[in-house]
């Protein structure tokens, strides 16, 4: 009987003393963010992942180039629905899906790009080299998170004098407390800031990282939609010239990886796995099935009307003549994996060509034109052509060159700031309400701070 | 203790004998005492003279007396929930016999013992809300799971059916919601075993969520106990306050080995489908539709279709999906016992077909209870079970299956269309299965060293198996043509031990105490991977060989761990059976929260008193045979959140993320070190009546349950890098009545007995921090937003059909006619919880008869019909309801129920996408009434039975669903949409996505006993 006893009784003070240890778990195949950051591969690690925001199929990879395009005038709206459609109706809303990724990978990107440049002083044996490469490439991304914002939320910059329409919240610091949206002006001070700063700490090369040259010319590109033509000439020439990046011979080889020599910076595929580009390829690619996006009749006759145009390999029509008749763009077509080109020389070219123009320097603008007119076969101009019709010429060009690219929307908006206010864009003013995103739900919900876009008014 | 009570017997006996032999010679006594299975006495045992209306009652002590003319009598000592005692006895003038009795627990219906947690108390004695639900209520309805029988039958409990989809579970929810991220189910323990019950371990796969509770057997069961207001869930702490589960399995019982056999035969349809447009007229309102737009010519239809392609075809989707579903199910069990050994064996199959084509669930039970008793004093008991179930799955709700026969399948289609979005196709090329096994075992001993000190001891398993295995044969990937096979594996182990004590102090007399303290650990470890390879042509569980070109595909889950560690006591004191009194507290450590609060503590304090014990009782009020008063106040808490909420993390590279070909790190949720128990402080009070002679009884009770600290996901700005953390924010208020009420309006030979229960709860968030209601969102636009119930419809207000333009016009939030669609102008009209659910029993007998109707009902909160935005709104490529005709078609048209026809949402007022047509349009009042079930069973009698060598046999028909009573337009209004997480299933239960409808089913059964 009292061994019995005993036997209970010894079961119960196991119970009692298993306790403490019993209650500590530590979670498993994570890491605690106490432990995370502590040596420079840590912060090498949690940089690369920026990156890895940066080419998400919500973000560059995908949907900041097709949303901007549904806007803008190139895309059919035909058999769009749900969140599609309403961007292409131009009245985004807060629920819409496509608004709530790209809006949060970008703050993503940018949180963590600000977490790297606060836990420098945690990390033992850091290089000075080192951090200054990795403060530079962060300082990129978070211009890039808040460029790529800015457009899409705010009204272009010179709306208004000061440029005190309202844009993004700024995020400078890590933090878990809602902010209120700065103007357009003070988002564009903080890009400019954090890419003059950042030119001076990135190497020359940096692998497929983010080096001097890519900063510089996502300065131009920066610069350019300011209108700011002097810098944008100054920034894109100064890695024409001086930069290690030729223009390709054929229009081939853009999104093919390892193929391109004018990649300045572009996002990496290294498989039909790893896909940078693959939610471009999804929306666009026609050669197996009818695509899921379909582009405007008036974005197919654009190709056409050059009959010599190499470009016009880029759309194709289908049912001719038919009432089902409708247009498909083969741009991204052929690849099984493809790169993002970010800054390439094609694309800085034309910016050059036209900030040349602007600033009354016609040779350079005409040489750059010609040069991607000549690779596409199409006439090269003629060198005594005027700075205002080379503009005109240009920003043709753009349509062309950078077809699908997610360039045309703020081409139209920039050109309309700079000499065109009574620009339509499908037959909506170029500055109606619906054609700023609304602020997601997921930002305004947190707070009352958040101040609303108005809606509508494209319709 | 002992000492005094024979002391009090044995004067009781003599002074029975000596007032008897002056006073009544002419006839003599029988007189005694009933004692418990405790060897306690049983007040208020019936004892009649077999064959006359002579009887009696116990008194407080026990004991009876009772005069008779001489002669040879049999009395019949009977008590609920204890077994018959017939016993002869001769009487003699002027004597007195004495004839005591010990009355033995019976098995079925033990009423008056409930269970209250490590431990059992007398009903009449308990100062905390406890319903219980015995083995005849828990296993009427065929094929569904356990708890899904409770619906109706205890007050202050609801419980929704989720759909009609096989295996499905039943949402309950006790005394409203009081949670809103964390789960607000109630706490589950099976024979002391507080099982693992997650419903989220395989999201929501094809539109439905797994059922952890569908594994037992609901005919192992004995007993279910609700444990409802904080004086009853104490004793679990930081787990109780949405309510405790208790579910008491069936144990050998003395005697002979008795074998029960039951079978069950039924048949399934769903309780409505749908009306759906025919092909012909598809295509006449989408014609319509583009001509509204402006269009000219034909309308283009999807898939390259052709006008002649797709005139005529009239399919009929809902009726290729649906079938009349087989359901069987075969119980056989033993119980046996001595007084060494008794011993319960129980085994079961059962398939269950739903409605829907390819859907069906099977389940192999198998259960031994043991209870040895070594010594006298010292019993070892053991619980094993063992379950398989199979469920063959086809997509549902949204994810396909009947939810797409009344959506994206059109009408226009042909049935043979080898397609993706044919669900028929589907299941010629998938194989889909969700294999669980599961086994919950525990080992107890008993010890009593000396009398009135119980110890108690138990170490318990539960083990989870799930593997949800896909096979794509290479037809289904059209693009390139590949096989694949997925495996979604899932294993949940979960430990506990808990050992306890409870001592009877010796007190004077009147006074009654008893101790009770212990301690509890739990553990549980959680697995979880995926695996896909292609190219291969078995399902993974059947090891398919990998040939070379097989492409793997493996994500291993981090492990989730959990435990608890608690130290709990209970006290109880009453005085003169008269005054009750009651404390529990107990300690929690749990491992979901930081160092700041890894220990909460839970007291509890209740009180009772039986008026009608007063000795002046009787005399003065006759007509109220009982009445008691209770009240009780308590806090409990809620820690039903994911393990490693607490934490700031960082991803590893376990998932493979690169770029480049590099390996990344990063953050992936924020820290809240404070994180905490949610806790919900609840005032009960209440009384339970019963007038002549208990022929009416009703039990009020009255509860104010206000939780703090809730545990949310707190929305942040995304803008921070990430979408939330978690928080203790806000509080919310449950408040309300419950009423049961039993009433036997005839017990002679023909007997008729109501029992009515019935419950209004009212329900109101008054705090939930610094937050815009789309921070605290569940799917459809409900949310919870301070001042308002938990869980409301916000909406846009949908006024009328402009008659000019036929466009739809609106309310702003001012309440003012608006044309322009904005999200701006949602607004609060609508709520999911409703405000009085219950259910109307009425059972009658007669001879071996037996007939019994279940009417549930629940009245007021609301139903958001989520897939009518695009059924009966905006014209997209999804079938519509045949409601639509009532369409605005010209100039002038008044009264059109809907606006005109467009395939451009921004046709209405700019609305940017279907989408988000969140209008009241499409918001419906829940309330209904349904005829949950009817039975007729025939119990044959004793000759027929004698001579087949059988105890008991019974025939019954059993109908559930048969009749419902709603203004609800949709599928069925008794609907919850399975869910990707807890705060959905909080706050969303009543938003309809094409959730499939009820079963109705129709079945005959058998049961023998031998």
């Amino acid at each position: 009987m009292k061994t019995i006893t005993k036997i209970f009784g010894l079961i119960l003070l196991l119970n009692l003393f298993s306790c403490t240890s019993f209650l500590q778990f530590e979670p498993e195949n994570v890491i605690l963010t106490e432990d995370a950051l502590q040596t420079p591969d840590d912060l090498q690690r949690t940089l690369v992942s920026c990156y890895d925001v940066l080419r998400s199929g919500k973000f560059q990879g995908g949907q900041s180039w097709l949303l901007s395009e549904f806007m803008a005038d190139h895309l059919s709206g035909k058999d769009l629905s749900g969140d599609w459609l309403a961007w292409y109706n131009r009245s985004t809303g807060i629920f819409n899906s496509g608004n709530r990724g790209m809006w949060s990978e970008a703050y993503i990107m940018i949180y963590r790009a600000n977490l790297l440049m606060e836990s420098f002083d945690l990390i033992s044996g850091l290089s000075d080299e080192d951090r200054n490469r990795i403060r530079g490439e962060a300082l990129f991304l978070r211009a890039i998170g808040h460029f790529e914002t800015v457009r899409f939320y705010g009204q272009p910059y010179g709306y208004s004098s000061g440029n005190t329409q309202l844009g993004i919240p700024i995020r400078t610091e890590t933090g878990a407390d809602a902010l209120p949206r700065n103007t357009v002006g003070e988002v564009y001070d903080q890009i400019l800031a954090d890419l003059t700063e950042a030119v001076n700490l990135v190497p020359e090369s940096n692998g497929v990282y983010a080096n001097k040259w890519a900063v510089k010319g996502y300065l131009a590109e920066v610069y350019f939609m300011m209108n700011d033509f002097t810098n944008a000439y100054a920034m894109a020439d100064d890695v024409l010239s001086n930069g290690p990046y030729t223009l390709d011979s054929t229009l081939a080889d853009r999104f093919v990886p390892g193929a391109s020599k004018e990649m300045v910076f572009e996002l990496v595929s290294t498989g039909t796995a790893d896909n940078s580009g693959g939610t471009t390829m999804g929306y666009y690619r026609s050669e197996f099935n009818r695509p899921t996006v379909l582009i405007s009749k008036e974005a197919y006759t654009l190709f056409t009307l050059d009959t010599a145009d190499a470009r016009m390999g880029w759309v194709t029509i289908a049912n001719e003549g038919a009432a089902n008749e409708e247009y498909y763009a083969t741009k991204f077509n052929g690849l099984s994996f493809m790169n993002v080109p970010m800054v390439y020389v094609s694309a800085l070219k034309l910016i050059r060509a036209e900030s040349a123009a602007e600033l009354g320097n016609t040779a350079t603008a005409v040489a750059d034109l010609n040069d991607i007119r000549g690779r596409a076969g199409v006439a090269l101009i003629a060198t005594n052509t005027s700075a205002a019709d080379l503009i005109t010429f240009v920003r043709n060009e753009r349509r062309l060159e950078l077809f699908l690219e997610g360039d045309r929307l703020w081409d139209l908006k920039r050109q309309a700031i700079a000499d065109s206010p009574g620009l339509t864009i499908r037959n909506a003013p170029w500055d109606c309400n619906g054609l700023v995103a609304q602020i997601p739900d997921e930002e305004s919900a947190a707070s009352s701070i958040i101040v609303p876009n108005p809606e509508g008014g494209c319709n | 203790m002992i000492g005094e009570l024979r002391k009090r017997i044995l004067a009781l006996l003599v002074l029975t004998f000596v007032s008897s032999a002056f006073i009544f010679a002419q006839k003599g006594t029988v007189s005694g005492k009933v004692k418990d299975e405790n060897g306690d006495p049983l007040v208020g045992t019936t004892v009649m003279v077999e064959g006359t209306q002579m009887g009696t009652l116990t008194d407080g002590e026990g004991n009876y007396s009772i005069q008779l003319d001489p002669g040879d009598y049999n009395l019949v000592f009977s008590f609920v929930g204890y077994d018959k005692q017939t016993k002869s006895v001769k009487v003699a003038a002027g004597e007195t016999i004495s004839l005591n009795t010990g009355m033995e627990l019976e098995g079925k219906e033990m009423d008056d013992v409930v269970i209250v947690g490590y431990g059992t108390q007398r009903k009449r004695d308990l100062t905390g809300s406890i319903s219980k639900i015995g083995a005849r209520d828990l296993n009427d309805i065929p094929g569904t799971s356990f708890e899904a029988t409770l619906q109706g039958k205890a007050p202050g409990v609801q419980v929704i059916q989720s759909s009609g989809i096989a295996g499905a579970g039943a949402m309950v929810r006790v005394r409203g919601i009081a949670s809103v991220g964390a789960g607000g189910d109630p706490l589950y323990v099976v024979d002391g075993i507080p099982i693992t019950q997650d419903n989220f371990a395989n999201g929501d796969r094809g539109g439905q969520n797994n059922n952890p509770l569908s594994s037992i057997n609901p005919n192992d069961i004995e007993s279910i106990e609700i444990l409802k207001d904080a004086a009853a869930t104490g004793i679990y702490g930081s787990r109780g306050s949405n309510g405790v589960i208790l579910i008491t399995t069936k144990r050998g019982k003395r005697g002979k080995p008795t074998f029960d056999f039951s079978t069950r035969i039924g048949l399934s349809q769903p309780t409505k489908l749908q009306s759906l447009l025919t092909g012909d007229q598809w295509l006449q309102l989408r014609q319509e539709a583009w001509e509204n737009d402006g269009n000219t010519g034909r309308a283009p239809l999807p898939m390259g279709l052709t006008l002649e392609d797709a005139q005529g075809v009239n399919t009929d989707w809902q009726d290729k999906m649906v079938q009349t579903g087989v359901k069987q199910e075969y119980n056989f069990s033993m119980r046996q016992g001595n007084d060494k050994i008794k011993t319960y064996l129980g085994v079961s199959a059962m398939n269950s077909e739903s409605y829907i084509v390819g859907n069906s669930y099977q389940r192999l039970t198998a259960r031994g209870n043991v209870d040895w008793n070594i010594l006298k004093n010292l019993r070892v008991s053991g619980n094993f079970s063992l379950a398989r179930g199979l469920n063959n799955r086809v997509d549902q709700a949204w994810a396909g299956g009947l939810g797409a026969a009344q959506s994206t399948l059109l009408p226009i289609y042909s049935d043979t269309l080898n397609n993706q979005i044919n669900p028929l196709f589907k299941q010629t090329v998938v194989d889909w299965q969700t294999l669980e096994y599961r086994t919950i075992n525990n080992i107890s001993l008993f010890y009593e060293p000396i009398k009135g000190l119980e110890i108690n001891a138990s170490g318990n398993f539960d083990y989870m198996d799930m593997g949800d295995d896909i096979l794509e044969d290479s037809l289904w990937d059209t693009q390139n043509h590949t096989a694949r096979a997925k495996e979604w594996a899932t294993n949940v182990f979960n430990w506990s031990t808990n050992g306890y004590a409870s001592y009877k102090v010796n007190l004077p007399e009147d006074h009654g105490l008893k101790i009770m303290a212990g301690m509890e650990a739990q553990k549980s470890v959680s697995r979880s991977e995926y695996l896909e390879l292609t190219n291969v042509y078995k399902p993974i569980y059947a090891n398919p060989s990998a040939s070379e070109n097989t492409d793997t595909i493996n994500t291993v889950n981090p492990t989730e761990r959990w435990s608890f560690v608690s130290l709990f006591t209970r006290v109880n004191y009453d005085y003169k059976k008269k005054y009750f009194f009651q404390a529990t507290a107990r300690i929690d450590g749990s491992s979901k929260f930081g160092r700041e609060n890894v220990y909460g503590f839970f007291p509890t304090v209740g009180g009772g008193y039986i008026l009608s014990e007063e000795s002046w009782w009787k005399e003065k009020v006759p007509v109220i045979n009982f009445l008691k008063f209770k009240a009780s106040w308590g806090k409990t808490g809620n820690a039903n959140i994911p393990n490693n909420a607490r934490f700031g993390l960082f991803s590893s590279n376990q998932n493979n993320v690169t770029y480049n070909g590099d390996s990344t790190i990063y953050p992936t949720q924020l820290e809240n070190p404070f994180l905490q128990w949610e806790t919900a402080y609840t005032v009960d009070g209440g009384f339970e009546i019963g007038f002549w002679n208990d022929r009416l009884t009703a039990d009020v009770t009255f509860y104010n349950k206000k939780t703090r600290d809730m545990l949310i996901q707190l929305k942040t700005a995304t803008s921070t890098g990430f979408p939330n953390y978690w928080s203790n924010v806000g509080q919310v208020l449950n408040r309300g009545f419950e009423i049961g009420i039993t009433s036997r309006n005839l017990v002679g030979k023909f007997k008729w007995t109501t029992t009515l229960n019935l419950s209004r709860n009212y329900n109101k968030v008054l705090d939930v921090g610094d937050t815009a209601p789309d921070a605290l969102a569940g799917s459809g636009d409900t949310r919870v937003i301070e001042g308002q119930p938990l869980g409301v419809n916000y909406l846009v207000r949908f006024s009328h059909v402009d008659a000019a333009t036929g466009l739809p016009v609106w309310l702003d939030k001012d309440g003012n006619e608006t044309m322009t669609w904005s999200e701006n102008n949602r607004v609060v009209v609508g709520k999911v919880l409703p405000d009085v659910i219950g259910g109307l029993t009425n059972r009658f007998e007669y001879k071996g008869f037996d007939l019994e109707a279940l009417w549930t009902f629940s009245i007021g909160g609301n139903i958001y019909d989520d897939a009518a935005k695009r059924q009966l709104g905006v014209f997209t490529d999804w079938n519509m309801r045949t409601d639509i005709i009532n369409r605005w078609t010209t100039p002038g048209q008044e009264g059109a129920t809907y606006p005109r026809l467009t395939m451009n949402p921004g046709t209405y007022g700019g609305l940017g996408s279907e989408w988000n047509l969140n209008t009241t349009q499409f918001l419906y009042d829940a309330t209904y009434y349904r005829l949950k079930k009817v039975s007729l069973g025939y119990s044959f009698n004793g000759d027929l039975v004698t001579k087949m060598h059988l105890q008991a046999l019974r025939l019954y028909v059993t109908g559930t669903n048969l009749i419902t009573i709603t203004n609800y337009p949709g599928s069925d209004p008794e609907v919850v949409r399975d869910q990707n997480g807890p705060q959905g299933r909080n706050i969303s239960p009543n938003v309809s996505y094409l959730t499939p409808p009820q079963e109705r089913t129709l079945s005959v059964g058998l049961n023998v006993t031998f």
